[in-house]
């Protein structure tokens, strides 16, 4: 079909059939999206994070819409590691797509055991590590200390023999090189940015805040231009000169999106929030990828990623 | 009515056929779509409140989808036509108030589970209030169709803000029901119209209305079922009067989401289960729901 355009691309040693994958917490396990996509057109799946124990997640109300975007506190919600491997790693197996789970935890222990159970089971293609869930109480420290974010990335480099492992970077820093640059030293293999800025919302007739863990994480459209922002940061600072590739998210809602993200320097484009709108979306992107390659003659999507130009040659005023 | 095998729940693009208020603050709007799958009264559908081209700016209305139960579908050969009754609450309904004829909107669906049409009951009671009623409508039709007596109550907080059509001819009675309400009149059901503060019908709730009329008329009806929808102490308070006359009850909720598709966990609801230490779980509305059996609900208006 596409015989004259390479869309396939590569996160260091995994190859992917596209650029295009699914965003943790916005895509459940892979059976919730199944009727409304077919998930073997996707270059990857990510799962909903997995915790060692299942949690509950936070009370109602979990969500509220903002301009352009929405705040989300679910708190984590989800089945636990041994669950997860019973009843959803089946589910990833039967697809051809490469699976990223991604893992979060409290501790360095809790991370360590959750990994080291997983990187040997078949569907695992990837371990991507959230270290930046805005919605649990001590999730922040990981994401937002570089000393703590190495010494953590380090502890699970050290069992990680199989999969290819994904540091998710949080934007709530002052200065996420450093944060980027402790998961590289550490022995990450990949950067996934950016997770959710954290916001909130106020009911103002009731004087509450609308969520009831009264802050939440920031996605959609309104984030967009700040991702867009910290992933060229990171790809000229940190991945590039360190020949690790970037996955990057946050706010994509069409083609051209993804293709100003690669510009910037990612290998690859996660879709979350737009998801939600329409499942379909990785498919329609594609199309819009494959015409603009087409258009500007060139013959491999891989050509886009960092080939932002500068643009000091513009007469100045 | 036809419906392709190869139809598969997603997103459709349909067009606007009508769009016209109701009553107060209340709108209806009629979409048609084509090969549209199969669907049962208490499924939903996701609407897309804003221009459906993947390059729009969302500034104009709302990103994220809104989830609307179905008052009426209807089916003509690979056409379907489907009938949204809204209440204007913010940036996404009031986009829609505008809609004319001829536009396009994006729906998503159909979304979760609809309600159960009870074979062995041959007495189906229906008790609604405000932005509840919608679903109710179109299973009055499902029901009548099946072969059931039905008997609706419907509540509002005013006569103006009930988003039904009133029946020219037929009176609205305080203690009885009758065919006053064009859109349960057209399928053969009779009507209890009530309004919180007495401008129209029984003065309170709907499930005020019913209680006094099961009261008045058995003691236990076994043959019966019940179905609600409409605010949280509404439901709860029909819930609570189906238990002790015995009678089972399914309710149909609404709760804030974002998907729909049982993938973002927002629109968590306390379910009964004796399994778990705390004796509930959290269930999805979406994908659960939003039809619950009354009984395993965990209310907590």
């Amino acid at each position: 079909m596409n015989t004259d355009l390479n869309l396939s691309a590569a996160l260091g040693r995994l190859s992917l059939r596209n650029p295009l994958l699914t965003v943790s917490g916005t895509c459940g396990y892979g059976d919730e999206y199944a009727p409304f996509l077919d998930l073997n057109r996707l270059g990857a799946f990510t799962t909903k994070s997995v915790t060692l124990n299942p949690r509950q997640g936070n009370p109602p109300r979990r969500v509220a819409e903002t301009a352009a975007g929405m705040l989300n506190a679910i708190g984590l919600a989800n089945v636990g590691l041994e669950l997860f491997i019973a009843e959803k790693l089946p589910v990833l197996s039967a697809l051809d797509v490469p699976a990223l789970v991604n893992v979060a935890g409290h501790t360095i222990d809790e991370y360590v055991t959750t990994c080291r159970r997983l990187d040997p089971l078949e569907p695992v293609a990837a371990l991507e590590l959230n270290v930046s869930c805005p919605n649990v109480v001590d999730g922040l420290v990981f994401g937002t200390d570089p000393a703590a974010l190495g010494r953590l990335v380090a502890s699970v480099r050290a069992v990680v023999k199989q999969s290819l492992l994904i540091v998710k970077l949080s934007p709530n820093v002052t200065d996420i090189t450093a944060t980027a640059r402790a998961a590289v030293d550490a022995g990450a293999d990949c950067l996934s940015m950016i997770n959710t800025f954290i916001g909130m919302a106020i009911d103002v007739e009731k004087a509450e805040p609308v969520l009831a863990n009264c802050t939440g994480g920031l996605s959609g459209p309104a984030i967009k231009p700040l991702a867009l922002h910290l992933i060229h940061r990171v790809y000229n600072a940190v991945a590039k000169p360190a020949g690790i590739p970037i996955i990057g998210m946050g706010g994509v809602s069409n083609w051209r999106d993804a293709v100003e993200f690669m510009l910037a320097g990612a290998t690859a484009v996660g879709i979350g929030t737009a998801m939600f709108v329409d499942p379909t979306a990785p498919v329609k992107m594609l199309e819009g990828i494959e015409a603009y390659l087409r258009r500007h003659g060139l013959t491999d999507v891989n050509q886009l990623v960092g080939r932002l130009r500068s643009n000091a040659h513009h007469p100045k005023a | 009515m036809h419906v392709s095998a190869e139809t598969q729940k997603g997103v459709f693009l349909t067009r606007v056929v009508t769009n016209d208020p109701v009553c107060r603050d209340h709108w209806r709007f009629v979409l048609e779509v084509r090969d549209f799958p199969l669907t049962e009264p208490g499924q939903f559908v996701q609407v897309l409140c804003r221009e459906p081209n993947d390059d729009a700016t969302p500034g104009d209305g709302a990103y994220i989808r809104r989830p609307f139960s179905i008052a009426g579908l209807s089916r003509d050969n690979r056409v379907t036509r489907i009938e949204i009754i809204h209440r204007l609450v913010g940036r996404g309904t009031h986009w829609l108030s505008h809609l004319n004829p001829g536009d396009s909107v994006s729906i998503l669906g159909p979304l979760g589970h609809p309600f159960t049409l009870a074979e062995d009951r041959p007495t189906a009671y229906i008790v609604g209030g405000g932005c509840g009623l919608p679903p109710l409508i179109w299973l009055a039709r499902a029901l009548r169709a099946s072969g059931k007596t039905v008997i609706a109550f419907c509540g509002a907080r005013s006569a103006d803000l009930l988003p039904l059509t009133r029946h020219r001819q037929a009176q609205v009675l305080t203690d009885q029901p009758t065919l006053a309400v064009t859109e349960f009149a057209d399928c053969g059901v009779p009507v209890l119209i009530s309004t919180d503060d007495g401008s129209l019908g029984f003065a309170g709730s709907a499930a005020q209305a019913f209680a006094r009329y099961l009261h008045a008329h058995l003691e236990e009806d076994s043959s019966a079922v019940v179905y609600s929808c409409g605010p949280d102490a509404m439901m709860h308070a029909t819930a609570d009067l189906a238990e002790q006359y015995n009678i089972p009850c399914q309710v149909c909720l609404e709760r804030m989401m974002a998907c729909g598709m049982g993938t973002c966990q927002s629109c968590v609801v306390r379910i009964r289960d004796a399994s778990d230490p705390k004796g509930w779980v959290y269930r999805l509305c979406c994908t659960d729901g939003p039809v619950f059996d009354s009984r395993v609900v965990i209310w907590e208006n």
